[in-house]
């Protein structure tokens, strides 16, 4: 297991999950992906990722519920970065205190820089 | 006559004295009244006769003496002059005879000087006492006489006065009407003086509307069936104008009983009489303007009414045209949100993929740039990706264009006879290749033909096939179910084992867009149920979802077999 810290990416769709994944390990990030809200809370609980970047949508648990418990768990924590293709993506992050928003459909560069900002280079 | 024999003589005679006096006492008390006692009379008269025979025996005779001695006898008693002359002839007479049986006849001289000197000094003296009395009579009738004239006209004077100073007009008339007197008071009343009065006669100024008001009155006042009346009655002054007054006639009769004077006191109550007409004017003015009033504000009421009447109706008519309007406003603006929520809905299912179409792109364009060349294995793995993905959208899109067609009402069904357990099977089989972690299962008759649209029906199944798959992530068993509860129904159940859907969002399950509405927390359905359950109902079905007590979820759609048919015989 890698000493460095990796990107979580929560997506319920597979076509994102994987061009994330695809871009970022391109540019040398190590990436693990979950597919709702639960499935990252069992992820975080083993390795605190160096930035999530979350949808709100998903079954099971969403993006709401899971910001809501993650961040009831003792510290440190990874910084949030909303991914939605919801209209008031800011306003979603807001709700959830995210500390970046990524709107979807997001160009590669986007992506790159929001995770450089808050996961620095790899 | 000597000394010698006038003493013998004079004590003869004081002898007899008292004897004397018995007679005269006598003479007196049987012709006259006096005001002394018989004893102190008695007394009197014996000095008297002392004196007298002392005088009779007098050289010379003492006429003065005889007079004095005359005149207290007037004074001792008094007798009437009719009865006078008697007495005097008595008393001369009575003493005359005593003194001539008993002494010579040389006295007789002496004694007729002396009874007339008695009878002198008596009838002088009786004269003044009658004259005195006379006097005294005459004088207290005149006294008398004054008296009664000064009481009678004090007392004219004090009702003089009464009448004249009357504030009530106070007026006397003969029988024919004729004034006979009229107290200032009546006079101003009337504006006459008294001799302008005493020409008139009452009915001249009465008023023609009031002279026949006191016939009746007068009639009982003559007859003295009453002693007075009172009657309002109006008089015209004299220089023209009315008094009203309020008469209070009563009669005087003459010694004999007979009717004499009519006596009148007249009240002015013309201030009275006018203070009433006003009043009665301002009462019927009153009146007339209360009547006046309401009929106008019973005018104005029913005006009112109208006008009320009127605007209820332009209200009603307002508040109709307002809730019609309000209505197609609400209904426009109902078909704006559709829209804008189509276009809400639209927009965000396919920002999604594509994102990862453009991402997959960008990816495969830089592996060309690369410097050692581009990484087929990856470009191969972006190329299939955007196939992937070019798939999804284009579903994407036909399920929004559904979804527009459902909302335009332009979903038509293509039915032909379908069979339905073939038509299951294969979408289960497609279904099963997007998944190893899920087995499914299909319990079916052999064959079931149903009228229906395969394309749409096919849709539905699909749809509930990946919920299914899509909910329960851990995999396991999903069936799929046909059956005919009824002969003419058929019902296809799908059940997962996943992670269920809460009772509270079951009935919500199938609403337009309910997982895309913005700010609902809940995680779920796309656009597929809302299609699903159009598409069912089109078929004159029922799509249903119910919470096995052992977990998962199962979707249950049940369909007419041939609705045809069933059109045919309802009954069934």
């Amino acid at each position: 297991m890698s000493a460095t810290r990796p990107i979580l990416v929560v997506d319920d769709d597979p076509g994102i999950r994987e061009f994330v994944d695809l871009a970022l390990s391109d540019e040398g990030y190590e990436v693990v992906t979950a597919t709702d809200g639960a499935a990252a809370l069992e992820m975080t609980a083993l390795r605190l990722p160096a930035i999530i970047l979350l949808d709100m949508r998903m079954p099971i648990m969403d993006g709401w519920e899971f910001a809501r418990m993650y961040r009831r768990r003792p510290g440190p924590h990874a910084p949030i970065v909303v991914v939605t293709a919801a209209r008031e993506a800011a306003e979603r992050a807001a709700q959830i205190a995210a500390d970046g928003v990524l709107p979807k459909p997001f160009r590669l560069a986007e992506l790159l820089k929001v995770v450089a900002t808050y996961a620095g280079q790899p | 006559m000597t000394a010698t024999e006038l003493g013998q003589l004079a004590d003869l005679l004081h002898s007899r004295s008292e004897a004397i006096a018995d007679r005269w006492y006598r003479a007196i008390a049987s012709t006259s009244f006096v005001s002394l006692s018989p004893g102190a009379i008695r007394a009197r008269l014996v000095t008297l006769t002392t004196r007298a025979i002392d005088a009779l025996l007098g050289e010379p005779f003492p006429r003065e003496e005889a007079w004095a001695i005359g005149a207290a006898l007037a004074d001792l008693y008094y007798l009437h002059p009719d009865a006078l002359s008697g007495t005097q002839e008595e008393l001369g007479q009575s003493l005359l005879a005593d003194l001539l049986a008993e002494n010579s006849i040389a006295l007789q001289p002496r004694l007729a000087v002396l009874l007339g000197a008695l009878a002198g000094g008596y009838f002088e003296r009786a004269r003044g006492i009658i004259l005195s009395e006379q006097e005294t009579i005459r004088s207290a009738l005149l006294a008398a006489h004054q008296r009664a004239e000064d009481a009678l006209r004090v007392s004219e004077a004090r009702f003089r006065a009464i009448f004249e100073a009357a504030a009530i007009g106070i007026g006397a008339a003969n029988l024919e009407g004729g004034i006979q007197t009229a107290n200032p008071a009546l006079q101003l009343m009337l504006g006459y003086n008294e001799e302008e009065l005493r020409e008139l006669a009452v009915p001249q100024f009465t008023h023609p509307d009031d002279a026949a008001g006191d016939w009746e009155f007068y009639r009982e006042l003559m007859e003295g069936e009453r002693d007075h009346f009172q009657i309002e009655k109006r008089f015209f002054r004299k220089d023209g104008s009315t008094v009203w007054t309020r008469l209070t006639s009563s009669l005087v009769r003459d010694a004999a009983g007979l009717p004499e004077l009519t006596i009148g006191m007249f009240e002015d109550i013309t201030e009275r009489k006018r203070a009433e007409e006003t009043i009665r004017q301002l009462n019927a003015d009153l009146e007339r303007r209360v009547a006046d009033r309401t009929a106008e504000l019973t005018a104005v009421n029913s005006e009112l009414a109208g006008e009320i009447a009127r605007r209820t109706r332009l209200e009603e008519d307002q508040l109709r045209l307002l809730a019609e309007e309000q209505a197609a406003r609400a209904e426009a603006l109902a078909a704006l949100a559709v829209r804008e929520e189509f276009l809400s809905v639209a927009a965000h299912e396919l920002k999604t993929p594509i994102t990862s179409v453009r991402g997959f792109t960008e990816l495969a364009l830089k592996q060309f740039t690369r410097a050692e060349g581009p990484n087929p294995q990856r470009v191969e793995r972006a190329l299939l990706t955007l196939d992937r993905e070019a798939h999804k959208l284009s579903h994407l899109v036909s399920q929004l264009l559904d979804v527009s067609r459902v909302d335009a009402g332009q979903l038509a069904l293509q039915r032909e006879p379908t069979e339905l357990t073939h038509l299951i099977r294969e979408v289960v089989a497609s279904a099963q290749l997007t998944t190893d972690r899920h087995t499914l299962e299909v319990h079916a008759p052999d064959a079931l033909l149903a009228q229906v649209d395969p394309l749409r029906l096919e849709q539905v199944i699909s749809n509930l096939l990946s919920n299914a798959i899509k909910y329960s992530p851990r995999g396991g068993p999903i069936d799929i179910e046909l059956t005919t509860p009824r002969p003419d129904v058929v019902s296809i159940a799908v059940r997962d084992r996943g992670i269920g859907i809460p009772v509270e969002y079951q009935d919500r399950l199938f609403e337009r867009f309910y997982q895309a509405r913005s700010g609902d927390r809940v995680a779920g359905m796309g656009l597929g149920l809302y299609i699903s359950r159009q598409i069912v109902v089109l078929h004159g079905g029922h799509i249903g979802i119910t919470s096995p007590p052992d977990g998962g979820t199962r979707f249950v759609v049940t369909l007419p077999l041939d609705p045809a048919a069933r059109e045919e015989n309802p009954a069934t």
